[in-house]
């Protein structure tokens, strides 16, 4: 419902966007209306994103709204956009201009195979380039060349979930907690063998607290397994499984706005929360077959207006601080500064550690 | 293309072959043993993806030496073994009743089965989940009211419950399905033999009717052990809590690596391929220098039902009562789902909507997907109708020269996992001149699901074309008709209802498939079933029981058309009034 009242907002919005000039200092709006154009002349610009409607909704329209060009919008699994991407290249074919994903297909897929372009010189819009808009006091590059993929967001995810008529959150003060004996069986998580939300959780608790906790969390208490995220949210919302660590966020809130009984615990004394950025990185793909309309959508995604489009419909924190998060976030998945997160984006846990994590879960699980 | 067109024409035992074998076989080259070579031998290669390629048995090696592959793929056997004799026995029981007794309203019951088949299988499951979960499933609640139950009586997250819900979804519908026609084309005239010479209806079912019919049944229980070995869906949903593991599982999770591991994804997938040169041998050894299936002659044929009696009513009660446990039941489920808030939580305030199909409706994408669906769907059914009736007619024919790696190839599409096959076609359209017309676009699409559809098609029209007497065609050319008048004229029509079942079929596949058009479309050229997936990896579940009952809803209108036009050209009562 908060997607839906956020794309609603979206969309009654944009026309206004459409009247406005866009604030550029002297010198850069010369190239910036070049850029416009020449975008313009491109008609349209294909993305490959998330596979959300709320997102694919609301993202061409707002584009569409403000500039005039169509946006093809290819949502997929990552896995298979891989695929298809690198059989294409191979054949000399080049149809994306734009890729939205998260930090484990850009690092993993996009980067690893050089099918990226440096995104840094691409941005000019001058809110986009201005340090002091961003929450870090810079852009936020991931890669270790600080110049190709963008992080967008930046959410607090919550630790695990619980069903309060059979868990309190008065129950759980530390980590160790999760390990009570009454909770064996009674805790379901998402595959930690496979890559995806159950695998960076094994690592996240693997890097932690060590492969000891890791093995009585995963092995001795006997949990749930599943790999559909509708599954997990299920069990928990029918407290077959009271304690749900693979649950995903926004299926949770959807469980809350129906009254269902379920909370999300956030802050525990040893276990601060994890932060993360979802499906909000953006890169520019080599080879664009609309180079020009690529780094207009990149900038736009990038810019005030862009960025608080996407984190609405995507109900994420954005990078950026002159966007006002409060309106459509909930408190607690927004970072607090001095508080020292476990981040589950960061470049070597994502290249390396997850994997590795991973691996010895087959082991440890047996699988 | 035209190195390998000159290497065929090269080969000695191949010079021989008629133009239109070599052209069938060449077309299947192409775009079924292209795509699995360009996979076998990519699967060869280990560097790491975006490097220079260094060749070697890693991923192989990598694949096969998990301690867990084995037990997985003993456990896939034993899944599809498991569910092949209930499935094969209750489908050819169907069919037979449907097809050749007086069992009342036969007709309406075929067009349930094929109503069934195209219900979606994901939401599907979730329905039985909510049906059989040993927690809060309806029917274990129900049960517990039974003064001799203290415990819950079904759990799907076993391996009968998986056995359960593959029974009900899917295989046995399919098979009802493409048995009913062949089953419809027998003529009577061997059963009143048997008859006469004191056997009575049983007998002449087991001595008679089943032999004769063999070929397809054979087929079919191909079809169903190998579809039965791939099978993953229902075993991650159902399989995983309680830690079953089936061999499809592993590949899929090799697919799902970032980035995909598609050498090691193909290097189990070849079981697959060994599994079906082992079937096709006994395949072709059972059916060499027989010639027993003929059902249809120039000499007089009759389709004259067997009559039931009384038990009519009974064959129909039972019909019923599978039919109603093994689809209605779930499908409530199903449909109420579509109109809930949250599928399958009554206890919620307001519970039922109906935003999700008012969603589903104002979705941009809906109407240009629903075109691109029907178009493609078109195609495909076209296509299919045209490619396979020529070639199970020379597979019938027994006048090939290579007619085992011709049958051998229609059956390739179903051994590689959907994903891959799709890969491996994505790489050969893109290799190709005709790469603007096949990439990208709805005939692309078409094609492939074309080719997809190849075993079911082939074996359904070979069947149809082997009850087919010599005596037809030798008189047609007796009279001066030429081959081609002689197959449009002559052996099409006597084929039609096998070429309205295809077609059908190959319409409704094409607008429910999902693993082939994955890799193959693009934003013109996106299927309503893409924007399932999307539906279902989004977590909309109930949207996606909208969407998927919508599909089936075009295809139950698709299934009307079709049946009236195939029944027009099969009608029983017309037939019994020709003169023998």
């Amino acid at each position: 419902m908060t997607k839906l009242l956020a794309l609603a907002l979206v969309l009654c919005a944009s026309p206004a966007w459409a009247q406005g000039p866009i604030p550029s200092p002297q010198g850069s709006e010369t190239r910036w209306n070049q850029l416009v154009d020449a975008a313009k002349a491109e008609g349209k610009v294909v993305i490959l994103a998330p596979p959300d409607t709320q997102v694919r909704q609301a993202l061409p329209a707002a584009f569409r709204a403000r500039f005039g060009i169509a946006v093809d919008y290819l949502g997929g699994r990552s896995s298979e956009s891989a695929g298809k991407l690198r059989a294409e290249r191979q054949a000399g074919v080049y149809t994306v201009d734009v890729a939205l994903a998260g930090i484990q297909t850009m690092a993993t897929i996009f980067y690893r195979e050089k099918m990226l372009l440096p995104l840094r010189p691409e941005l000019i819009y001058p809110e986009v380039v201005d340090p002091s808009k961003w929450k870090n006091g810079k852009l936020w590059f991931m890669d270790p060349d600080d110049q190709y993929i963008l992080r967008l967001f930046n959410t607090v995810g919550a630790n695990f979930y619980i069903h309060t008529q059979f868990a309190k959150p008065a129950d759980f003060h530390m980590a160790r907690d999760l390990l009570d004996p009454k909770w064996k069986g009674r805790i379901s998580i998402h595959d930690p063998t496979v890559p995806g939300n159950g695998s960076n959780e094994a690592a996240r608790f693997y890097t932690q607290y060590g492969e000891d906790f890791v093995r009585r969390l995963f092995v001795d208490q006997q949990p749930g397994i599943a790999r559909d995220r509708r599954q997990i949210t299920d069990w928990l919302a029918r407290g077959r499984y009271p304690i749900s660590i693979g649950a995903e966020r926004d299926e949770v809130e959807r469980l809350k706005q129906e009254g269902l009984p379920v909370e999300a615990v956030y802050n525990l004394s040893d276990m601060p929360g994890t932060l993360s950025a979802g499906v909000g990185e953006v890169a520019l793909m080599d080879h664009a077959p609309h180079p020009n309309a690529a780094r207009l959508f990149a900038n736009w995604i990038a810019s005030k207006d862009g960025l608080g489009v996407y984190a609405r419909a995507r109900t994420e924190s954005p990078t950026r601080n002159d966007i006002d998060e409060s309106s459509f976030l909930p408190p607690e998945i927004i970072p607090r500064p001095g508080v020292n997160y476990f981040d589950t984006f960061g470049w070597d846990f994502t290249l390396s550690t997850k994997e590795e994590v991973r691996l010895r879960m087959k082991e440890l699980m047996k699988r | 293309m035209s190195q390998l067109a000159a290497a065929f024409a090269r080969s000695p035992k191949l010079r021989g072959l008629p133009a239109v074998e070599l052209s069938v076989l060449l077309f299947f080259v192409t775009v079924m043993g292209l795509p699995i070579l360009f996979l076998l031998f990519g699967s060869f290669n280990i560097a790491p993806p975006g490097q220079p390629p260094v060749y070697g048995l890693g991923n192989w090696l990598r694949a096969f030496a998990e301690p867990q592959t084995l037990s997985a793929l003993w456990m896939s056997f034993a899944f599809s073994m498991v569910r092949l004799v209930p499935s094969l026995a209750l489908s050819v029981t169907f069919a037979w009743l449907i097809a050749r007794t007086d069992m009342p309203g036969g007709h309406a019951l075929e067009f349930l089965c094929w109503f069934a088949y195209f219900v979606p299988d994901f939401p599907l499951t979730l329905a039985w989940i909510l049906l059989l979960d040993p927690n809060f499933g309806f029917l274990n609640n129900i049960a517990q009211v039974l003064p001799f139950v203290n415990g819950p009586l079904f759990n799907p997250y076993s391996f009968w419950g998986i056995v359960w819900v593959h029974l009900g979804t899917g295989g046995i519908w399919l098979n009802v399905m493409l048995l009913t026609p062949i089953f419809r084309r027998l003529g009577a005239t061997l059963e009143e033999a048997a008859r006469v010479a004191g056997a009575n209806t049983f007998t002449a079912l087991l001595r008679i009717t089943f032999p004769v019919l063999s070929p397809m049944i054979i087929a079919i229980a191909v079809l169903s052990f190998i579809k039965g070995l791939e099978s993953f869906n229902t075993e991650l949903l159902l399989g995983l809590p309680a830690g079953i593991y089936v061999y499809g599982t592993r590949i899929y999770d090799y697919l799902r690596q970032e980035p995909p591991a598609y050498g090691e994804a193909t290097a189990l997938g070849s079981v697959f391929l060994l599994v079906l040169a082992a079937l096709a041998v006994f395949y072709r050894r059972y059916f060499q220098g027989k010639r027993k299936f003929t059902v249809v002659t120039g000499q007089g044929y009759s389709t004259l039902r067997i009559k039931l009696g009384k038990w009519r009513y009974v064959a129909l009660g039972g019909f019923v009562l599978w039919f109603a446990v093994m689809m209605v039941l779930p499908l409530t489920f199903l449909v109420i789902g579509s109109f809930m808030r949250r599928y399958g939580f009554f206890d919620i305030k307001s519970p039922f909507t109906v935003a999700h199909w008012q969603a589903l409706f104002s979705d941009p994408l809906f109407l240009g997907s629903l075109q691109n669906s029907l178009e493609i769907a078109g195609i495909t059914a076209f296509l299919g109708v045209l490619l396979y009736s020529l070639v199970g007619y020379l597979l019938a024919s027994r006048r090939l020269k290579a007619p085992a790696l011709l049958e051998f190839f229609c059956w390739l599409p179903w051994v590689i996992p959907g994903i891959l096959m799709s890969l491996g076609l994505l790489w050969v359209f893109l290799a190709t001149p005709l790469r603007g017309i096949l990439y990208g676009t709805v005939w692309g699409i078409a094609l492939a699901l074309t080719i997809h559809d190849s075993p079911v098609s082939t074996q359904a029209f070979k069947s149809a074309f082997l009850q087919l007497g010599p005596d037809l065609e030798e008189a047609a050319r007796v009279t001066g008709a030429s081959w081609r008048y002689t197959y449009r004229r002559i052996l099409l029509p006597l084929v039609a209802p096998v070429a309205v079942t295809v077609a059908m079929l190959n319409f409704g596949t094409a607008l429910t498939s999902i693993s082939t058009p994955v890799l193959l479309y693009s934003a013109e050229s996106r299927p309503l079933s893409i924007l399932l997936l999307e539906y279902s990896f989004n977590g909309e579940i109930e949207r996606a029981a909208a969407l998927g009952l919508l599909i089936t809803a075009i295809i139950c209108a698709m299934m009307l058309v079709g049946r009236r036009f195939g029944l027009q050209m099969t009608n029983p009562r017309r037939q019994e009034a020709r003169p023998a």
